[in-house]
């Protein structure tokens, strides 16, 4: 009986894990293979592998110089999304937490603008690598800063006031859309472009450079996220029955805000604000899988890639020589399942 | 093993505790008893480290406990604290709650073992054939029955094999049908005639009387008592303290609280 309990708990996540995996590699290909122009099935492999294909050389650089990279960020990207949602629903205690909606998002978004308008004057254009470094720092910056300021604001004698959570976050999405309005007033042209594009989120910018510096960062902090799974499971009982259970809260608080404040912050730095992915896709594991974050962390990682992905195929392919922001897309589905959350919380008279 | 030295705690500028000075021994039950209000609460928080105090020192196995609490991970596998009333904000089935009282022990020891030591503490408290049912679907008083096993779990090296041992119930009775009021004070006076030192905030008199080794009672955040459980409880003292005149009667070895110029048992 005992063994079959242990057996149990081990058999069913990883077969679902298994089956998310595979949907995220289907999506992958998938998305590898259609768009303006659709390429076979068989190309996309041998492009992978880096086999050439008669007469189909340019379906081959498609596929490995433009698909490839954007399909990989956008991996990348919706696995930070999804298990930061995990985590900070965890920390938040609240299935209602969500990078984009308690103002992560925006503080990134902030970051990057303060970054744009006044770094230019302070620093001088030649100057790229401090440019390039600045352009990725302010934003986890500012993620991180609006974190903490949520959750100072939000912690009332040891547990989270829920309400003042998600007020905090509107506030801060205010303000910086305020910002980012200030900003708009006074640029050019070509800073306008940027600034919709941050406000609307797009994996358009992606390429094999953005890449290799990405994903060695996304893979630490994601594995850095994984080494805690246990002490999350620990802090949904509370503060303080975490403490007396061995866990120095406060430190580790402190470390997850810090990592999922960076992820979210240097996501938004590179794709803009890409919302709703970190709300639904943690709340769909727990569907699947339980709340148990050794669980919940590494699947909400593999689904919120394969979300992304879809989103972004969904994005390029649904107009056509024209593609529409994938933040509109995630928002559209996103915000009604916001909603259903609330309605049904309001229900339990839980919030 | 716990000693209050002169404790005072301030909430805001009001103080709340003022000058509480006593100690618990091991394989001894204290309860603190008082009215609403009078700092119960309060006390077992501070004792915990959950609140910060004013002046005075709480010591643990005689070291201070605010310089222990910088590893809280070194005291939680001996002491354990069942709050009045604990939230989980997701939907685990029962028997992870419990493993999770295990989580200071988990890296010395298998986890076939720990399910076993879990599984125990279910039946211990009356609910294992919760084991796999979902937190979210109990009832208040199961609730608090899975807090307890969880927090027996997390005891039962100390328990075990006479190591030490700290148990804080804050109220554990306040959501349970009489039966299992009765059975959670077997409990915690089991714990302490195992070795471990058991301190428990209670409401009900006769409970503390029968229950506790010795007896501390609050009023107004003051210490007006402490002692012998018998002693302290006298009725006159009751009766200053509680405002409610009463007097104890003996029947077959029990002593049952009345209250004066009334057929009425106070239960």
């Amino acid at each position: 009986m005992q063994r079959s309990a242990t057996k149990r708990n081990w058999k069913r996540p990883v077969v679902v894990i298994g089956w998310i995996a595979a949907g995220l590699l289907l999506s992958m290909l998938l998305s590898a293979a259609l768009g303006d122009k659709s390429i076979p099935a068989e190309t996309v492999v041998r492009a992978i592998f880096g086999i050439e294909t008669q007469g189909h050389a340019i379906d081959g650089i498609i596929v490995r110089d433009i698909r490839a990279p954007r399909i990989l960020t956008a991996v990348l990207v919706g696995a930070t999304l999804a298990i930061s949602g995990a985590v900070l629903q965890a920390i938040f205690r609240n299935a209602l937490a969500d990078p984009g909606l308690i103002g992560v998002s925006a503080g990134g978004a902030a970051g990057a603008i303060v970054f744009i308008v006044f770094g230019s004057w302070l620093i001088p254009v030649s100057w790229t690598l401090v440019h390039e470094l600045g352009i990725n720092l302010f934003p986890m910056a500012g993620g991180i800063g609006v974190t903490l300021f949520v959750y100072r604001l939000a912690l009332h004698e040891g547990r989270i006031h829920v309400t003042t959570m998600l007020l905090v976050g509107l506030a801060m999405n205010a303000l910086v859309g305020a910002l980012i309005g200030y900003a708009v007033f006074f640029s050019n042209d070509d800073q306008l472009r940027d600034y919709t594009f941050w406000s609307l989120g797009s994996l358009a910018r992606a390429n094999w450079n953005m890449l290799s510096w990405l994903a060695p960062i996304i893979i630490l902090i994601m594995g850095a996220l994984l080494s805690y799974r246990r002490q999350l499971n620990l802090l949904l009982l509370g503060e303080y029955e975490a403490v007396h259970l061995g866990l120095d809260v406060e430190k580790i608080r402190r470390r997850l805000i810090l990592l999922t404040a960076s992820g979210v912050g240097l996501t938004v730095a590179l794709c803009g604000m890409i919302g709703f992915v970190g709300l639904v896709t943690p709340h769909l594991c727990r569907l699947l899988l339980g709340p148990d974050h050794r669980w919940l962390l590494p699947a909400s990682a593999l689904m919120g890639a394969a979300i992304l992905v879809c989103a972004d195929l969904l994005a390029r392919i649904s107009i056509q020589y024209s593609e529409l922001p994938v933040g509109v897309l995630t928002a559209t589905v996103g915000a009604p399942f916001f909603l259903y959350l609330i309605v049904r919380a309001k229900r339990q008279t839980s919030i | 093993m716990l000693r209050s030295d002169n404790i005072t705690v301030k909430r805001g500028n009001r103080t709340v505790l003022r000058q509480l000075h006593f100690d618990l021994q091991r394989g001894e039950l204290i309860a603190v008893v008082g009215p609403n209000g009078s700092g119960k609460s309060t006390l077992l928080k501070a004792l915990t480290g959950e609140l910060s105090l004013a002046r005075g020192e709480v010591e643990l196995n005689g070291r201070s406990l605010a310089e222990q609490m910088q590893r809280p991970h070194a005291i939680a596998r001996w002491r354990a604290v069942l709050p009045q009333q604990s939230e989980l904000a997701f939907n685990f089935p029962v028997i992870d709650v419990v493993m999770m009282g295990r989580s200071p022990h988990l890296s010395q020891q298998q986890p076939a073992l720990d399910l076993e030591i879990c599984e125990a503490a279910l039946d211990q408290v009356d609910c294992l054939e919760l084991k796999d049912r979902f937190y979210q679907q109990l009832s208040g008083g199961e609730r608090q029955r899975v807090h307890l096993a969880r927090v027996l779990a997390q005891l039962h090296e100390g328990l075990e094999s006479k190591g030490p041992a700290l148990l804080f119930l804050d109220e554990p009775t306040a959501n349970l049908d009489l039966k299992h009021q009765i059975q959670i004070l077997q409990i915690a006076r089991q714990c302490a005639d195992r070795g471990a030192a058991v301190f428990l905030v209670l409401h009900d008199l006769q409970q503390a009387r029968a229950y506790a080794n010795r007896v501390l009672m609050l009023k107004a955040g003051r210490s007006v008592a402490f002692g012998q459980a018998a002693s302290v409880l006298s009725a006159k003292r009751i009766e200053r303290v509680f405002d409610i005149p009463v007097e104890w009667v003996h029947h077959q070895g029990a002593a049952l609280l009345k209250l004066k110029h009334s057929s009425a048992t106070i239960l």
